[in-house]
C-alpha cells in the first residue's frame, strides 16, 4: 500500500497544475450536488412528508355557501358531516385541527393547537423530544395531557448565565440598566419571559377559543375555558410541523405545498392538545372546509360515491390527487430550475475524464517502465486509481471545508432556508463521496483500455 | 553449467492488418547458460524484439517451451511474470526508459518498489550501491533530464542491477550513443557479466557483435550460432 501511495504521489507531482484545476472543479461539483440535493429535498419535503400518511386516503371538502362577508359558512360542512356519519363504515375520522391562544400565570401566553388522533398520528413524523406524544396517554385525575414546545423567545439563561429551567420555577428578573449601561442597584428589574415548561409539570391553562365564523355588527365572544393540564412531552423543535391547508384564500387547495409551517411561530410557546369531544364538541370552529379520512379497506366505489355527494354540495379533492399534484409540481420545478446543476455536473465529469485522456501519453510510458521493472498490470491500475482517488479525496475535504466556512459565517444570522441549503448531513455527504469515487474509478480505468492493447515495450515507444 | 534459459521449438505470430497471420518466430531453439554474455544479431524485422519480449516475460508465445531457471514461464500468471521482471530479469533499452522528471536515485529505486528481494529499509542503500557500481555517484540526486546520453544509460544500467537479477536483457544499449560512450557502456556490461550476471544483448550493430564471444544470428524466425 505504501508503495502504491508513493508511486501515486510521483504521478501527482507530474501534473500539478492540471491536478489543482481538476480539484477545484470537483470541489465545485460536490458543492453543486449538495446544494441540488438539499433544494430537491426541500422541494419534495411536503410530498415526502404527506405521501405515506392518512392524508393520502382522504377527501378535502369545501362548501359553496358564503355569508354576507364572503366568508365560507359552516352549514354545508355540517350537512357533509352528516353524510359522513351515514357512511361511518368507510370514514375513519374527520379532522379536528384547531388553533387558539392560551395563557398560563406561570408561563404567560402561547399558541394552543388541537389535533384529532388521526392527524396527530402523522404529525408525529420528524418530531424529536422527550416524553410522550398526543394520545399516548389519557386524561388522569382531571388533568389533560399536553405536549409543549418552549418558544425560543423564552430565554433559557439569565444574565448570570444560569439555566432558567433549573431554577425553582419562579419568574426571574433581568436587572434594570441606566443610560450608560450600568446596572441600577436595588431596582426590581424586568421579569424575564417566563420559565420553561417542564416534563411532568401540572399547569392551568386559560384557553380563549375564538369561533371562526364571524358576522358584521355582532361580536361573538370567544369560548373561555380553564383546563388543567399535565405536561407529558417536551419537543425540541417545531421545524417538522407543517400543516396542510385545505383552503387557501377561499379556494380549495390542490397541492400540499400550500402548507403552513410552524417554524414561523418558533418564538412563541406552543401547546399541543388532544382533541376532546367533551371540551370542543359543541364548538363551531369550522372554516368552511372539512377533511375526511377514509378507512384503509374502504371500497373504491363507496369512496367515489361519497365524493359525488361532496361535489354535489360544494367542492372537493381527493387527498391522493392533492399529493400527486404536489409531486408533479415539484417535478416540473426541478426540471426547469436544475439545468445549471446538470450542466455543471456534466462538465465536472467531462473534465475529469479529459484529464484522464490527456494523461494517457505521459502515463503510458511511465506505466510501461513500472511494468518492465516488476509492476503487475493490476497494481499499475491501482497506482493510477489511487492517484485519482487521492485527488478526489482532497477535493471532497475542500468541499467540506467550504461548507464549514459558510456555516460559520452564517451562524447566528437567520437567513431562512439559506443555511439549510448549504449544509450537509452524513447520508448526503456519503453519497456524494461514493459517487465521486466511482467516477474517479472509471476515469482512472480509461487509459488502461489503451495500455492493455500493447506490450510494455511497445508502450515505451508511445511516450 | 546451469542453464538460465532453455527455449525449444518456440513459435510466435502476429495478426496483420488484413487479418492474416505473420509468423515472426518459427521453431526457435535457444539455450543460455548462467554467466554467459550473448549477442543476438539480426536485421530489422528479423524478430529480435519479439524474442526479447518473450525472454523478458513481457509477451507470451503461441507454442513451444521457455524455461527460465527451470521454471516453465507459460504457466506463470501476469503477477508472477511481473515479479520475475525487476527481480530476476531486467532490461536496458536504447532510449534508456527512464522517468525524466525523477532523479537518478528515484529511477534506480523503481524495481525495488515491486520486489521483495530488498527490504523496505534497505532500498535506498541498495540503490546507492548500484549507482556507485556504474560510476555516477555524484549524479544520484540529479534529475535524469539533466544528464547526457552516456550518463542516462549508466543510470539505466544501475536500475537494471539494483535488485541483483539473474539476467540482463539489453536492447541496442549503445544505439543512441557516440562510439566512445558506447564503448564505455559495453565495457560496463562486460564487467557486470564478469561478476556473474548473465547478459543478452540484442543488436543489429556488427561492431558490438565483434566484441562478444558468443554471437547468435536471428533470421526467418530461427536462431543460428555464428560464433561461440
Amino acid at each position: 500500500m505504501l508503495t502504491i501511495l508513493n508511486l501515486a504521489k510521483n504521478l501527482w507531482k507530474k501534473n500539478m497544475v492540471s491536478n489543482i484545476m481538476v480539484m477545484i472543479i470537483l470541489c465545485l461539483a460536490c458543492l453543486v450536488t449538495n446544494v441540488t440535493y438539499n433544494i430537491l429535498h426541500q422541494m419534495y419535503y411536503d410530498y415526502d412528508f404527506f405521501k405515506d400518511t392518512p392524508l393520502n386516503n382522504s377527501l378535502m371538502y369545501m362548501g359553496g355557501a358564503r355569508d354576507e362577508n364572503g366568508n365560507l359558512k359552516s352549514e354545508d360542512v355540517e350537512k357533509m358531516n352528516a353524510v359522513a356519519e351515514e357512511n361511518e363504515d368507510i370514514i375513519e375520522g374527520i379532522s379536528k385541527m384547531m388553533n387558539f391562544s392560551c395563557y398560563s400565570a406561570d408561563h404567560t401566553d402561547g399558541s394552543f393547537y388541537v389535533f384529532d388522533q388521526i392527524t396527530a398520528s402523522y404529525m408525529k413524523k420528524g418530531i424529536k423530544g422527550e416524553g410522550e406524544w398526543l394520545f399516548d396517554s389519557a386524561a388522569k385525575d382531571g388533568y389533560y395531557p399536553i405536549v409543549v414546545f418552549n418558544g425560543e423567545l423564552t430565554p433559557k439563561y439569565d444574565m448570570d448565565g444560569n439555566l432558567i429551567a433549573e431554577k425553582n420555577g419562579r419568574p426571574v428578573y433581568f436587572p434594570k440598566y441606566d443610560d450608560v449601561g450600568e446596572v441600577i442597584k436595588d431596582s426590581e428589574g424586568y421579569p424575564v419571559d417566563f420559565p420553561l415548561y417542564k416534563l411532568g409539570e401540572t399547569v392551568e391553562l386559560d384557553v380563549s377559543a375564538y369561533m371562526h365564523v364571524q358576522q358584521i355588527g355582532k361580536i361573538i365572544p370567544p369560548k373561555e375555558m380553564t383546563i388543567k393540564c399535565k405536561v407529558v412531552g417536551i419537543i425540541d423543535s417545531i421545524e417538522p410541523f407543517t400543516f396542510f391547508l385545505g383552503n387557501q384564500y377561499g379556494t380549495l387547495t390542490n397541492d400540499v405545498r400550500n402548507t403552513f409551517s410552524l417554524s414561523d411561530s418558533r418564538d412563541r410557546t406552543c401547546i399541543f392538545f388532544p382533541y376532546n369531544e367533551e371540551l370542543f364538541g359543541d364548538f363551531d370552529f369550522c372554516n368552511g372546509t372539512a377533511l375526511y379520512y377514509f378507512k384503509n379497506n374502504a371500497p373504491e366505489e363507496r369512496i367515489q360515491a361519497f365524493c359525488a355527494d361532496a361535489k354535489a354540495a360544494g367542492f372537493c379533492t381527493l387527498g391522493s390527487d392533492i399529493i400527486q399534484k404536489t409531486k408533479d409540481v415539484a417535478d416540473n420545478e426541478f426540471n426547469d430550475e436544475f439545468f445549471l446543476c446538470y450542466t455543471l455536473a456534466g462538465l465536472s465529469l467531462i473534465s475529469i475524464i479529459c484529464v484522464s485522456f490527456l494523461n494517457i501519453r505521459k502515463l503510458t510510458k511511465q506505466i510501461a517502465i513500472y511494468r518492465l521493472n516488476g509492476c503487475g498490470f493490476m497494481k499499475s491500475v491501482m497506482i493510477y486509481f489511487t492517484y485519482f482517488a487521492v485527488m478526489y479525496g482532497i477535493s471532497f475535504l475542500m468541499f467540506l471545508g467550504v461548507l464549514l466556512i459558510i456555516k460559520l459565517c452564517l451562524s447566528g444570522n437567520d437567513i431562512q432556508g439559506f443555511l439549510t441549503v448549504y449544509t450537509t448531513n452524513f447520508t448526503t455527504a456519503a453519497v456524494i463521496f461514493l459517487v465521486g469515487l466511482a467516477v474517479s474509478a472509471i476515469a482512472s480505468l480509461i487509459p488502461f483500455i489503451f495500455i492493455k492493447k500493447k506490450t510494455p515495450i511497445e508502450n515505451l515507444k508511445v511516450g | 553449467m546451469e542453464k538460465i534459459i532453455e527455449i525449444s521449438d518456440l513459435c510466435k505470430s502476429y495478426k496483420n492488418g488484413d487479418k492474416s497471420m505473420l509468423k515472426v518466430l518459427e521453431g526457435l531453439d535457444l539455450t543460455v547458460e548462467k554467466g554467459e554474455m550473448t549477442v543476438i544479431i539480426g536485421k530489422s524485422g528479423s524478430g529480435k524484439s519479439t524474442l526479447l519480449n518473450i525472454l523478458g516475460c513481457v509477451d507470451g508465445f503461441d507454442s513451444g517451451k521457455y524455461l527460465f531457471c527451470g521454471a516453465d514461464t507459460s504457466r506463470l500468471s501476469d503477477r508472477k511474470r511481473s515479479a520475475l521482471r525487476g527481480s530476476e530479469i531486467s532490461f536496458v533499452f536504447q532510449d534508456y526508459a527512464l522517468i525524466e522528471e525523477e532523479t537518478v536515485l528515484q529511477n534506480v529505486m523503481t524495481p525495488l518498489y515491486f520486489s521483495s528481494k530488498v527490504k523496505f529499509g534497505q532500498r535506498r542503500k541498495a540503490a546507492v550501491k548500484a549507482i556507485e557500481a556504474v560510476g555516477i555517484s555524484e549524479l544520484a540526486k540529479k534529475k535524469v533530464s539533466c544528464l547526457s546520453g552516456g550518463q542516462k544509460q549508466r543510470a539505466a544500467i544501475a536500475r537494471a542491477i539494483v535488485s541483483e537479477p539473474k539476467l540482463i536483457l539489453a536492447d541496442e544499449p549503445t544505439g543512441a550513443l557516440d562510439s566512445e560512450t558506447a564503448e564505455s557502456i559495453l565495457n560496463l556490461l562486460f564487467e557486470l557479466n564478469k561478476a556473474g550476471t548473465t547478459v543478452i544483448i540484442v543488436t543489429h550493430d556488427d561492431d558490438v557483435a565483434k566484441k562478444c564471444k558468443r554471437v547468435l544470428s536471428i533470421s526467418n524466425g530461427k536462431i543460428t550460432e555464428v560464433t561461440g
